[in-house]
């Protein structure tokens, strides 16, 4: 039940994995595609850009004079290839700012680098590639990845090619976002990526906390050190009161919003869910609405942005949502926002009163 | 129609350890913080399930086996509470294997309002009755769901009196197409109940179909084997 960490047994790994290995690739190390987004400028779009994310998940700087973010489309094997410059940092992410769809949305924050790509808002593929050559394939499963300059492939929604399943089906609200804010690497694009609310992130932005790759470093005396590291969960709210003001009957008051924070260190992960007390003297009705934080899963009722009905004691909680592995250090946060799934009833004036409960249990 | 005023206060509350496991007549100790401080904690039991696909479930009208010390208390600022939890009331008759509980530890500033956000942090204990103890899981069959985007389902079952945690890929399908494999699935990490079921399911790839065939493994062990 405890896990046990020796710091005695990670420095001897390191140790035989200097002597041992040869030296991680200093110019390909840990280059990877961390967000696609193709929705740029289409109608009711977030950002007014497509674009590409790239994180260094390597312990050094990489130059990415050479490398190309290239695109082809769900089924097609032409791709259209973006050069890069400059050099991506150690944990450090890189943002392709690429065409325009129309005039909705966001500006981008300011990108690294810029591209004409028109990338297909549901289903594509998008590679990372050790060359300014364009790719030819992409007909079949597993074609890109057998390429050698190939260094990183995603093919989301219908896409032909991808890592081992393809990934999530993608709009013009939703990104394919890799999954343990931005480290998940299993090989496999159905597993590491998520449809979520984009995010993209530059080389300005706050460094990736991935595990640390392989040290460079030479060897040196070894102490034993270990320590109980206990599972532990909790659980932060922004918010312990809520407060909708004066309102009337046959209108729906604006959304309240609440930050649901979740931290834990047990890969099992966990499972956020809310109900409420009824109303009294007479119950309104309360729903909820919520983003997920990358890495983890909505709950059914509340895909797309939805509000759903708070469930009133003793009926089962409503699922706001799962994650699946640990939370980074500062949590998984759900952007909750609690409102009214209607305009109110014609109920009579006075203060109106309930609790609303949100639970997180590990799974 | 009007709301109380609100007073605007962060809650937040850490338990460990996330889960617990204890025989007849065993106890353990919580740990509960609330780096805030200034709040009071009420904790209640609770029976759990999980549903198919491996979501707790609490069960407030299951009686639990289970004794726990202090049931409220209060927390100051970067306060620490140790709590006991004892596995105190199992009835002589209870079979063996694993039955889960949940101590439910429920947090509230102090301020008295009538309307309030609580937050909730569930541990799972799970008490395990002594006597054969058989660890089982098995494929119950595997089938392709039409409606929508076509995603392949595979049925799992824990036959064993124990619960048992599957790592990823635990459950995987290997789709075939003229004897070379298409693709691989894996399953995400998940926890099965003793005696529970679970579905797994994957989006199929498109290019997957007629003649194709989808070979299920458990642990690498081919379990079932469907034509698509």
């Amino acid at each position: 039940m405890h896990r046990v960490v020796t710091c005695s047994l990670a420095l001897l790994a390191a140790l035989i994995l200097s002597a041992a290995a040869p030296a991680r690739d200093a110019t390909t190390g840990g280059l990877l595609i961390t967000q696609v987004y193709g929705g740029g400028g289409n109608s009711g779009a977030t950002y007014q850009n497509d674009y590409v994310e790239l994180l260094n998940t390597g312990s050094a700087s990489v130059d990415v004079s050479g490398y190309t973010v290239q695109y082809a489309t769900a089924t097609g094997t032409t791709w259209q290839a973006v050069p890069l410059a400059g050099t991506i940092a150690a944990g450090h992410f890189y943002l392709v700012q690429l065409a325009s769809g129309g005039t909705a949305g966001a500006t981008l924050p300011t990108p690294d680098a810029t591209g004409t790509t028109n990338v297909a808002a549901s289903g594509g593929k998008i590679a990372l590639v050790h060359s300014t050559t364009a790719l030819t394939c992409g007909a079949s499963a597993g074609s890109c990845s057998a390429v050698a300059v190939v260094t990183d492939l995603i093919g989301y929604g219908t896409a032909t090619d991808f890592e081992t399943t393809v990934g999530p089906a993608l709009d013009s609200t939703h990104a394919a976002l890799r999954a343990g804010g931005g480290c998940t690497d299993t090989g496999d694009n159905g597993t590491d990526f998520i449809a979520a609310s984009p995010a993209p992130r530059t080389s300005g932005s706050a460094a990736a906390a991935c595990s640390a790759a392989a040290g460079t470093g030479s060897g040196s005396a070894v102490a034993a050190v270990s320590a109980d590291v206990q599972p532990a969960l909790t659980l932060s709210l922004d918010q312990s009161a809520l407060a909708f003001g004066p309102v009337l009957t046959g209108t729906t008051p604006p959304r309240i919003p609440e930050r649901v924070t979740v931290i834990s260190n047990s890969a099992t992960g966990y499972a956020l869910s809310v109900h409420r007390t009824a109303f009294t003297p007479a119950d309104l009705p309360l729903g909820v609405a919520a983003a997920a934080p990358a890495g983890a899963a909505l709950g059914a009722l509340l895909g797309g942005g939805a509000m759903a009905a708070i469930p009133v004691t003793p009926l089962a909680d409503l699922l706001v949502g799962t994650g699946s592995s640990t939370t980074p250090a500062t949590g998984d946060v759900w952007s909750a926002q609690i409102g009214f799934t209607g305009p109110l009833p014609p109920v009579a004036p006075g203060r109106y009163q309930a609790n609303v409960v949100f639970t997180v249990i590990g799974r | 129609v009007i709301a109380e005023a609100a007073t605007v206060a962060t809650l937040r509350l850490s338990v460990a350890p996330q889960r617990l496991l204890l025989r007849p007549k065993e106890s353990a100790v919580l740990t509960v913080r609330a780096p805030a401080g200034g709040v009071d904690v009420a904790v209640g039991l609770a029976g759990l399930t999980l549903d198919a696909r491996g979501r707790p479930r609490v069960e407030d009208r299951v009686p639990t086996w289970l004794e726990v010390r202090p049931r409220r208390f209060t927390l100051g600022a970067r306060g620490t509470a140790s709590l006991r939890v004892a596995a105190a009331a199992v009835p002589a008759t209870a079979a063996a294997g694993d039955h889960s509980f949940v101590v439910l530890l429920a947090v509230t500033d102090r301020a008295q309002r009538a309307s309030r956000i609580l937050a909730r942090v569930g541990i799972v204990v799970a008490v395990r009755v002594p006597g054969v103890l058989r660890r089982r899981v098995e494929v119950v069959r595997a089938s392709i769901i039409r409606t929508g985007r076509r995603r392949l389902r595979v049925l799992i079952a824990n036959t064993g009196n124990v619960d048992a945690w599957l790592p990823r890929g635990r459950v995987s399908v290997t789709l075939m197409r003229r004897g070379s494999p298409l693709a691989v699935l894996r399953s995400a990490a998940r926890r099965l109940l003793a005696h529970g079921r679970g579905i797994i399911e994957w989006a199929m790839p498109a290019s997957a179909g007629g003649a194709d065939t989808a070979q299920v493994l458990l642990a690498r062990r081919l379990a079932y084997r469907l034509r698509l």
